[in-house]
């Protein structure tokens, strides 16, 4: 009886023991670092918000550029004098560097205000992901080779985009 | 002394019938304090959706207007309450706070980029053009006024109160705040069910 007892004390004991091992061997492999990539190209793109700025710009700027055509036209124009011409053209290259000023800031400030939001969006999807590492790609040039498993560009291009709408 | 006690009785016969039993149990009145007391169970407020900007937080919260109805006339008479209430239902007042990180005040120059003041007259009356709501059917509602919550450095947010009128009380909403004061760009807020119903 004593016997048949410790037998069966040794299957329990080498069964959890096997299951422990099992256990540490699961969880080895499941930890493994999980790196993935994006096409940052793609992203900045398809992202609604450079969208938005990027139609909202132009609205902008074909805006000044009527004005300053219409402001040309005027000068080309034989009705005025020679002292209206003179004030004219003086308004007109004050307005054409504002416009090439306007574009040159425009885009750099833009651009900035859609990557510190990409940035901040991007951080909650590593987080509800377990993503260690997102590494940013444009068109691959800065990664000489990434399986497409590991492209989440679509994912992420949509997890953004429900963010900045509020859906998520 | 008989025709005395005659008229007595009389008296009391028709005072007996006069008098009615007031009834407290009016269907009306009850059905307004389920309705009211589901709203303060589900805590008045909808969620608060928060869109995060650098070091910004940027907080919505829809509040139902029975609150402000009730905060100003009382839970004693709810009648008042709801027809008001349905005189003004077409009306959405939303809760919208500003937090940094660090809880410093967003009203200085290096967040704003204006003098305090500024900033402070620009909160109280600038503010309204920089928000409008899109509500499902896709019509834009330009924001109809703002209240400017001064907390004189105390509180680690600033809060503001935005109005907005003519939407239907079953419509969802999306609120679009263009920042202008912190220079962050566009955000959104979409507010999903305004109230979970409790079955009571």
């Amino acid at each position: 009886m004593i016997k048949h007892k410790s037998s069966l004390l040794l299957i329990i004991n080498s069964l959890l023991v096997f299951s422990l091992i099992f256990y540490v061997i699961l969880t080895s492999f499941t930890s493994k670092t999980k790196i993935v990539y994006v096409d940052t190209t793609e992203l900045f793109d398809g992202f609604l918000m450079t969208k938005e700025l990027k139609s909202k710009g132009e609205k902008e700027f074909l805006s000044k550029k009527a004005a300053l055509d219409n402001l040309y036209s005027q000068i080309q124009s034989k009705s005025i004098n020679a002292s209206q011409k003179e004030i004219l053209m003086k308004q007109f290259i004050q307005e054409k560097e504002e416009l090439e000023e306007f574009n040159q800031i425009y885009a750099s400030t833009e651009s900035s205000k859609i990557w510190s939001r990409i940035n901040s969006y991007s951080e909650d999807f590593s987080k509800e992901n377990n993503y260690e590492l997102i590494i940013g790609t444009e068109n691959k040039t800065t990664v000489l080779y990434a399986d497409e498993k590991i492209n989440v560009t679509k994912e992420l291009l949509t997890y953004i985009n429900k963010r900045y709408e509020g859906l998520k | 002394m008989k025709d005395l006690n005659k008229l007595f009785c009389i008296f009391c016969a028709l005072l007996f019938v006069s008098c009615k039993k007031e009834t407290n149990d009016n269907p009306k009145n009850s059905e307004i304090r389920d309705r009211y007391f589901n709203l303060e169970k589900i805590g008045w407020k909808s969620r608060a959706y928060t869109q995060k900007a650098d070091d910004i937080a940027f907080t919505a919260i829809e509040v139902p207007i029975q609150y402000y109805l009730l905060k100003d006339l009382g839970t004693e008479n709810l009648i008042p309450v709801d027809s008001l209430y349905e005189e003004n239902k077409r009306e959405r007042i939303i809760e919208f706070t500003f937090q940094q990180d660090e809880e410093k005040d967003l009203l200085e120059k290096n967040f704003t980029g204006i003098d305090y003041t500024d900033a402070v007259k620009y909160m109280s009356f600038g503010l309204q053009k920089d928000f409008y709501v899109v509500t499902s059917k896709k019509d834009t509602i330009a924001c109809s006024g703002v209240n400017y919550e001064r907390t004189y450095k105390i509180a680690p947010y600033q809060k503001v109160l935005l109005f907005f009128s003519g939407i239907d009380p079953n419509e969802k909403i999306q609120l679009v705040y263009s920042d202008y004061p912190f220079r962050k760009g566009t955000l959104k807020f979409q507010f999903k069910d305004t109230y979970t119903q409790i079955a009571l």
